[in-house]
């Protein structure tokens, strides 16, 4: 295995980790309410519209963790070719952003254009976007990134963060493909190389 | 009526949830939906137990936890975290204080666990809540406001203070100097409905005859050269509290017939001033002087005193409460070593030894000093005589245990007490030579020492006895003989 897939896997591992903990709370909030339905129902006399709000905050929990573990899915399967950095980002800011709303902050990307595709394969960009975003995502922090591309690179820029330093190993990855990744107090910024466009258009 | 439970946490279905589940259970909740509305709730009022998250906006679980510990509350904690690794974190914050940690999310068998817990942790908090009402119960057993003792003489002197507090009566406090005079009129304050109000003490004697006039009514602006601005006497600034007037009997005449004055007519003049300030205050006078003498010699005007003294209320000098002084002398050593970051846990046998034996001339403010100093010079972990027998009483210390000193007016009973205890003392603890010097039966020497002490410090088979436990016997029998000589008059 290469290092692009094996830092990814790794990184994966991570994420899961936060993200498991965060889809707990949905899950809480789903089996508390359930449990008032189940008991209140089993009850001689209880009458459906008192069962209404807790089986309604149960929908509502449920509805709050089916992305969270579409999102988990999603990042199992690879990156179709070639790597719409819109799509590979998706599931990565649904659970970032769900571990920042969690620490009391928010996560907040906008795209300059629909689709940006990038000259690197799926694993180094999952990798080194999730890098990204680790460091960047901290408790009371409110993120904001912006992703767009100029002069054949494609940049994502996050303000706000915690900027912590970001791996060696991270750091070579990138380098090996001709990726700047840093992130300090003011901005976190990783540039990658754009596709060339006639190959682009002829994949959109 | 079972306590309440705080469910604090920012997930609204959650805490709505559970607190239905637990309302269902028959427990009664409320939610907070952050940290800092959780504090302020536990801290108006007290509940049982509090379930909380830790990840939670403005304070987050381990800060509230922190400050439950540091408040002192009897509230039972019980953490509920999706992190089943924060629990050393927990472990941490709290230093060993007892919590209960449950994770999310909680399904049908975490949730009866939960239920097991919330009733274990309900069941501590009821133990905690009556084992510090025990507590408080002896507390008031032995103190009363800042004033520590447990000796029949004391005793009376609490339930003085309890009948006189509440009314609107002037007190006049007796009692040698370093008695706690102030401190019974400082309580006489906190006791009163004037709580709220000022509490004003000063010291007749410490002040010359004009400043001292000028400190009780105050002055107005251009009474006296140099009086650039008016300025309030302590009758004005104690308006609605309570006045303490130390030493009021070195108060010169001229002042006395002031203060009668003032009192009689619930008003003041300022110096220099025309108009009368109607003043709300209570007072409270205190005298180390021989009142008899004083009224016999004029030097305390008789009116005054019976305007002074509605309530009359002796403090009895420590020699009088020998029962009070390991008390007072634990407490102090406690204080002094907390104050002087010194951890000395302990008196040494031949030190209490002293300390029971010492006559105290200057009361419990002899004591408090003495043992602050002790604290400051000791170099162990306990005290012993040598860091607290004063440099200038060790001379006297060997020859004044082939003494016996009594005061007239001391009772046949307490020269009896002091004879048998010192004889036993010097003859080292032996009950023959005890006897034998006094010219009494062994088995007197055994019955009274013994039924001072019980069973814990009775002489021991070869008629030996411990040097600390003979002064502890030896003082606990005085207090017995020194009850009954506070007086009050109402």
């Amino acid at each position: 295995m290469g290092a692009a897939p094996s830092l990814w896997l790794g990184a994966l591992g991570r994420l899961a980790g936060r993200a498991a903990h965060e889809l707990k709370n949905p899950l809480n909030g789903l089996a508390l309410n359930l449990e008032v339905v189940r008991s209140r129902s089993a009850r001689a006399g209880t009458a459906a519209t008192a069962l209404a709000p807790y089986a309604s905050a149960a929908a509502g929990e449920l509805e709050r963790a089916i992305p969270l573990v579409e999102a988990l899915l999603a990042l199992a399967r690879p990156v179709a070719n070639p790597v719409d950095l819109r799509s590979a980002m998706r599931p990565l800011l649904v659970l970032y952003g769900a571990i920042a709303a969690a620490g009391g902050g928010s996560l907040d990307v906008v795209y300059e254009t629909e689709h940006m595709f990038v000259a690197i394969d799926g694993d180094t960009v999952r990798a080194l976007v999730a890098e990204a975003l680790d460091v960047t995502i901290g408790a009371n922090l409110d993120v904001a990134g912006r992703v767009g591309e100029s002069d054949g690179a494609i940049s994502l820029r996050l303000v706000g963060g915690a900027g912590r330093p970001v791996a060696t190993r991270m750091e070579q990855l990138a380098a090996e493909h001709d990726i700047r990744l840093n992130a300090d107090e003011d901005e976190t910024l990783l540039l990658m190389p754009a596709r060339a466009r006639a190959g682009a258009d002829s994949n959109t | 009526m079972t306590a309440k439970i705080l469910i604090a946490d920012d997930e609204r279905a959650i805490t709505e949830g559970l607190s239905a589940i637990l309302r269902d259970e028959g427990y009664d909740t409320e939610i907070a939906s952050d940290g800092q509305r959780a504090l302020e709730r536990l801290i108006a009022e007290p509940f049982g137990v509090v379930l909380a998250d830790l990840k939670m906006p403005k304070i987050d679980g381990l800060a509230l936890l922190r400050e439950i510990r540091q408040h002192d509350m009897a509230t039972e904690c019980i953490v509920i975290s999706g992190q089943g690794t924060i629990r050393s974190a927990v472990d941490a914050v709290t230093d060993g204080g007892a919590f209960y940690f449950i994770e999310k999310p909680l399904n049908a068998e975490k949730l009866s666990e939960l239920k097991a817990l919330i009733k274990k942790a309900l069941d501590s908090f009821e133990l905690k809540q009556a084992n510090r009402a025990l507590t408080n119960e002896l507390q008031a057993l032995t103190h009363y406001g800042e004033l520590t003792g447990q000796s029949e003489a004391m005793r009376t002197v609490y339930s003085i203070l309890d009948a006189v507090a509440p009314s609107t009566a002037s007190v006049l406090i007796l009692g040698e100097s370093g008695t706690g005079k102030e401190l019974v009129a400082r309580a006489i304050h906190h006791k009163s409905d004037r709580a709220k109000g000022p509490f004003l003490a000063l010291n007749c004697a410490a002040l010359p005859k004009d400043i001292l006039e000028n400190e009780l009514f105050g002055h107005e602006k251009g009474a006296f050269t140099g009086s650039t601005n008016e300025k309030p006497g302590a009758f004005e600034m104690a308006d609605g509290g309570t006045l303490f007037l130390d030493e009021v009997g070195e108060m010169a005449t001229d002042i006395q017939v002031k203060l009668l004055r003032a009192l009689e007519s619930r008003s003041v003049r300022r110096l220099g001033g025309k108009k009368e300030i109607p003043v709300d205050i209570r007072v409270v006078a205190a005298t180390n002087k021989n009142l008899q003498r004083a009224l016999e010699e004029g030097e305390l005007r008789e009116d005054l005193y019976y305007r002074l003294a509605v309530v009359e209320i002796e403090l009895p000098p420590l020699r009088e409460r020998v029962g009070d002084i390991k008390l007072l002398a634990t407490e102090f050593l406690s204080r002094f070593s907390r104050e002087n970051n010194k951890k000395i846990l302990s008196f040494e046998d031949d030190a209490i030894e002293w300390i029971l034996r010492h006559n105290w001339p200057g009361n419990v403010r002899e004591l408090k000093n003495t043992i602050e100093s002790a604290v400051i010079m000791a170099k162990g972990a306990s005290i012993g005589a040598q860091d607290i027998i004063p440099r200038r009483l060790r001379a006297q210390t060997d020859a004044s245990q082939a003494t016996v000193t009594l005061t007239v007016g001391a009772t046949l009973a307490e020269a009896r007490r002091q004879m048998l205890l010192r004889t036993f003392s010097s003859t080292g603890g032996d009950v023959e030579r005890t006897a034998h010097t006094l010219g009494i039966s062994e088995s007197e020497v055994r019955s009274e020492l013994g039924s001072l002490l019980g069973g814990a410090g009775k002489p021991e088979s070869n008629g030996a006895m411990k040097p600390a436990a003979k002064a502890v016997a030896a003082k606990e029998k005085g207090t017995e003989r020194a009850k009954g000589k506070t007086k009050g008059r109402r």
